[in-house]
């Protein structure tokens, strides 16, 4: 006999299931089912981007692993689960962070400065990066998380009354989250609200052309340029996040870099000078590149921090190889916190860590030379 | 029996002998307290290798000019004993540009805790001592002065920061300290006076990166989310017992700052607490969460003032030229000067599965 109510719901599920339980009711053909399905909770949504097999396998083509699953059995990623030969997403619905956050903390550099964003996040994620700051969610199972009591309704009107000028999808891998995400967004652009999503984009071709036309920008992680770097600190390759990239490109997004420089592991300026150089040639000279410095954190806890002159070395090196907006992040006081106009030198966003001192674009122009600074600088 | 008579009566005058005067021991504190919160403006100011040579250069010319590193004779208190010696050992971690471990930082508080009662203890307003010495509102334990104790009056205070920096560097200190200032404010970029002006005194690094500008101050947020977490959770039969421990573990927090809390701020601090949290419990979900970050910083109440522009590059220099900080600027530089060490060991992350888990 199911269980019609738990009394550990939280109030979104009893209504959620309430809700269910009678268009169960409507629906005679589908009765059985339906009532299985308002007594499991938050709502189960179907993923997307996955074919059937025989035998009620499926196969999940979100990201390069392109996961196998007999009945049963989840996704390395940890959020998606074959059951009865369909394909589920248990990060629906189940945000377990929620954060008002300066847009400089994502980081965005050349996006609307000093604005705040309304950070998102579900359990799970596709890759295993061993100095993860927010493993706890990470490397869970979205349901075996704290789950907020807050609906999707209530994430955009908060982001509104907070007055975010949009949502950003990050913390975890918004690639775990993604048919959540895209439901998100959606609504929040028919309220003018903006999207950005912060992601390690090892994830397929299609999956990020599709959320690229869906979303405002992107900040991607870049783990190192040597695939030892990638396979080794993170458990995946680098050729699919160098696909994202361009791809990100061809649609014309707002991209944003970030490469954490980890002492020993991916701090040599060669290897950081080889990666500015074809961010170069294949993204352009004005993507900005954010080197940030890394934490002990999760299992690399016997690491030091960054020493900032490793990461002043490979901002140099990043430089030299033609980029054209360097910054560093996760250190402050730097003058490298600060927005530059690459044509005439002079400051046009003064930064102290994540937050903006001074802001004198005017018109997405360096006030001084009059040149269009890349970017997003209105709403 | 003479001899055993003489020993018996020198012996207490042989031991009082050998006991460091109080004022000597919270000088060497307090002292050592500065030179600690120094080290750790030193470490997050992101110095340059020429800053930090500068900077030496000027913490070695105050130590010259008269600025000394007060040494009590004799032995400490205990307690007082115990606190000098976790200090210590937190300088030379920071010195040594080491992480502070767990067991560290809880050593600190402890001793923080310990310093700030045996100050308290002993906390006494004396009128007729002269204007800028410990000894206007710091007594020896077991004074006549503090049966009863004379709260130290509000206007008073106004001389305890010129007191508490007289005994950083000493009165021979002051002048050159005020000189060299001047010098410091050149060397220094905007961004870093920036983050000198908003540094209170702080012993130990956030652990975290949440706000990468927070140099010294020790990151009380995760634990004050954690507080409003429970607060939200608690139900009404369960809420009085937790409001209580919750509203006694703030005022120990707040007496870890403030050795002169008087009957008057407790209660002042326990509503004010009591208000955010009773404010937490009756936000909806999303509100809390939107919230709750600048619930936890009421919940810290409101930090240092700032101080007067006047004041910021003076203040900027008492922090970076604490004498002894030239041995702090060394380890700095002789860390700038050394390549990074390989790791040992190290974990790999786990292989993806060739299908599902």
């Amino acid at each position: 006999m199911p269980i019609l109510f738990r009394p550990d719901w939280t109030r979104r599920e009893l209504l959620a299931g309430a809700a269910r339980l009678a268009a169960a009711g409507a629906g005679a053909a589908a009765g059985l089912s339906a009532l299985t399905a308002a007594c499991a909770g938050p709502e189960r949504r179907e993923a997307a981007y996955y074919d059937r097999l025989p035998g009620q396998k499926i196969q999940c083509h979100v990201c390069p692993l392109d996961c196998i699953l007999e009945e049963g059995q989840t996704c390395f990623c940890r959020t998606r689960k074959n059951e009865g030969g369909r394909l589920y997403n248990h990060s629906f619905d189940r945000p377990c962070l929620l954060s008002v956050d300066p847009i400089e903390k994502a980081p965005f550099a050349h996006v609307l400065p000093g604005a705040q964003l309304l950070s998102v996040a579900a359990g799970g994620c596709n890759l295993r990066c061993l100095y993860c700051q927010n493993w706890e969610q990470s490397q869970a199972k979205p349901e075996d998380l704290r789950v907020l009591d807050v609906s999707r309704e209530e994430v955009l009107s908060g982001t509104e009354e907070k007055k975010c000028v949009g949502l950003c999808y990050t913390y975890t891998e918004p690639v775990g989250y993604l048919d959540y995400l895209r439901v998100i967004a959606e609504e929040a652009r028919k309220r003018g609200l903006k999207n950005f999503v912060a992601t390690a984009a090892y994830v397929q071709k299609q999956p990020i052309r599709d959320l690229a036309r869906e979303v405002d920008g992107f900040c991607v992680s870049i783990k190192g340029w040597r695939d030892e770097v990638y396979e080794k600190v993170c458990g995946v390759k680098k050729g699919p996040v160098l696909d994202a990239l361009q791809i990100i490109k061809e649609e014309k997004r707002w991209l944003e870099l970030v490469y954490v420089v980890i002492p020993t592991y991916n701090d040599d300026p060669k290897e950081v000078g080889a990666m500015a150089a074809w961010v170069k040639a294949n993204l352009g000279a004005d993507v900005p590149l954010h080197l940030a410095r890394f934490f002990p954190e999760y299992k690399m806890k016997e690491l030091p921090r960054t020493p900032v002159q490793t990461i002043d070395a490979c901002v140099a090196a990043a430089c030299e190889a033609g980029l054209r907006y360097v910054y560093v992040t996760n250190v402050a006081p730097h003058d490298r916190n600060h927005t530059v106009c690459a044509d005439c030198g002079e400051t046009v966003v003064r930064r102290l860590g994540f937050k903006v001192l001074e802001n004198r674009v005017k018109g997405g122009k360096c006030p001084k030379c009059s040149h269009a600074l890349p970017g997003i600088w209105s709403a | 029996m003479k001899t055993l008579l003489a020993f018996l009566l020198a012996a207490p005058v042989a031991i009082a002998a050998d006991t460091a005067a109080w004022e000597d021991q919270l000088r060497e504190m307090g002292h050592l307290l500065y030179l600690t919160s120094g080290a750790n403006v030193i470490n997050g100011l992101n110095l340059s290798r020429d800053q930090a040579a500068q900077l030496r250069d000027l913490a070695r010319e105050l130590e010259g000019s008269g600025a000394s590193v007060p040494e009590a004779e004799g032995a400490f208190r205990e307690d007082v004993g115990r606190v000098r010696d976790t200090y210590r050992d937190l300088y030379q971690a920071l010195s040594n540009g080491e992480e502070v471990s767990d067991a560290l930082r809880a050593r600190v508080v402890s001793a923080r805790a310990m310093e700030s009662a045996a100050i308290a203890e002993t906390l006494s307003w004396d009128p007729d001592a002269q204007r800028g010495t410990c000894a206007r509102c710091h007594q020896e334990p077991g004074s006549p002065l503090l049966s009863p104790r004379t709260p130290v009056p509000a206007l008073a205070k106004q001389e305890q920061g010129l007191a508490h920096i007289t005994g950083g560097v000493g009165t021979r200190g002051l002048l050159p300290l005020a000189r060299l200032s001047k010098k410091v404010d050149r060397i220094l970029t905007d961004a870093q006076k920036a983050v000198l002006s908003e540094f209170p005194c702080c012993l130990v690094p956030p652990k975290g990166m949440s706000d990468p500008v927070r140099v010294g101050q020790a990151d009380v947020s995760d634990q004050a989310l954690e507080a409003l977490e429970k607060a939200r959770a608690a139900s009404a039969e369960e809420w009085p017992s937790l409001e209580r421990r919750l509203l006694a573990g703030a005022e120990r927090i707040e007496f870890l700052k403030r050795p002169d809390l008087s009957e008057a701020d407790k209660a002042a601090l326990r509503e004010r607490v009591g208000a955010v949290y009773e404010k937490a419990r009756t936000m909806s979900a999303i509100d809390f969460e939107l919230s709750k970050a600048d619930l936890a910083r009421e919940l810290k109440g409101p930090g240092p003032q700032q101080a007067p522009d006047d004041k910021k590059a003076f203040m900027a220099a008492f922090f970076l030229l604490s004498p002894g900080s030239g041995d702090s600027y060394d380890r700095l530089i002789a860390r700038m000067d050394r390549p990074a060490e390989a790791p040992k060991g190290g974990a790999s992350p786990s292989a993806p599965a060739d299908g599902g888990t």
